[in-house]
């Protein structure tokens, strides 16, 4: 629901991200790999 | 303490649907929902994101309205289901949580209970530090102030945020060789997410914190809280 791809920008432990992060992040995000976070406004956890 | 007190809250016979207020994509720890999840067997979990309601919604906007929007989800997704539930905001969430629970309860929700887990208040100075984070870690370079009072303007605030760390965003790609359309994409997403982000402390501390009509409870400080946040226990969001 409402997800998408989503990079990390905080995921790793709330902070921004270095330069490895953001190439990565960039580069899984280009290519459309999985890897990635999908980011959802609401969700049933359980 | 604070697993005892996830039991507790997790375990009250009156406590209803847990709704949690936190980040699971940008949290230090491993999702609060997750944790009550684990720790309340047969409790129905829920859990809202207000950054990611943000980011992909039509436009940023305050408090009150981005709580109206997130309850009306939470209402839509769950139709004719029990109205008694506890929510639950966790850190820089807290405020919003006040909102949350205030739209619940004007939405026809009974509340039961407001805990705040590790509840925090963001001023400008967070606002500033969270931008300068990221800006140093694209690679500029040197101290940095803000330019104007933060709070005077948020739209105006927002605006020159997004246009700054785009800028930096795209001089740190050109900077890796990684120049390419794709690439572009992924710097205009990075930036909204960092956009949204921003704009969601800065309506904490432009927002009031709301009266709710249930009791409120502030579970620990982080330093008491289990929940696997170290090695950044010092900058959970």
């Amino acid at each position: 629901m409402n997800g998408r791809l989503i990079t990390p920008p905080l995921a790793a432990g709330g902070r921004a991200p270095d330069r490895v992060e953001f190439r990565t992040a960039a580069e899984a995000l280009a290519t459309a790999v999985t890897g990635h976070l999908e980011a959802t406004t609401m969700e049933r956890v359980r | 303490m604070s697993r005892i007190a996830l039991r507790q809250i997790a375990a009250g016979t009156d406590a209803g649907c847990l709704l949690t207020v936190e980040f699971p994509g940008d949290s230090a720890g491993p999702g609060l929902a997750a944790t009550l999840a684990e720790t309340a067997p047969g409790r129905e979990v829920w859990r809202l994101d207000p950054v990611t309601t943000l980011d992909l919604g039509p436009d940023l906007c305050d408090y009150e309205t981005l709580a109206a929007r997130c309850v009306a989800e939470f209402d839509r997704l769950r139709p004719d289901s029990e109205t008694a539930l506890t929510v639950v905001g966790y850190c820089s969430a807290a405020r919003f949580a006040y909102h949350v629970t205030g739209a619940l309860t004007a939405l026809g929700y009974a509340p039961r209970a407001l805990v705040l887990v590790a509840g925090t208040v963001p001023d400008e100075r967070t606002v500033w530090t969270e931008y300068d984070d990221l800006r140093r870690k694209l690679g500029a370079a040197g101290p940095s102030e803000p330019p104007f009072p933060l709070l005077d303007d948020p739209d105006a605030t927002i605006g020159w945020l997004r246009a700054e760390l785009t800028g930096h965003a795209r001089a740190f790609v050109d900077d890796q060789d990684f120049g390419t359309a794709e690439a572009g994409a992924a710097v205009d997403e990075i930036v909204g997410r960092y956009q949204a982000w921003l704009w969601f402390l800065l309506q904490a501390v432009a927002s009031d914190t709301p009266p709710v009509g249930c009791p409120t409870t502030d579970v620990a400080d982080p330093g008491d809280l289990d929940l696997d946040l170290a090695p950044h226990a010092a900058r959970h969001v």
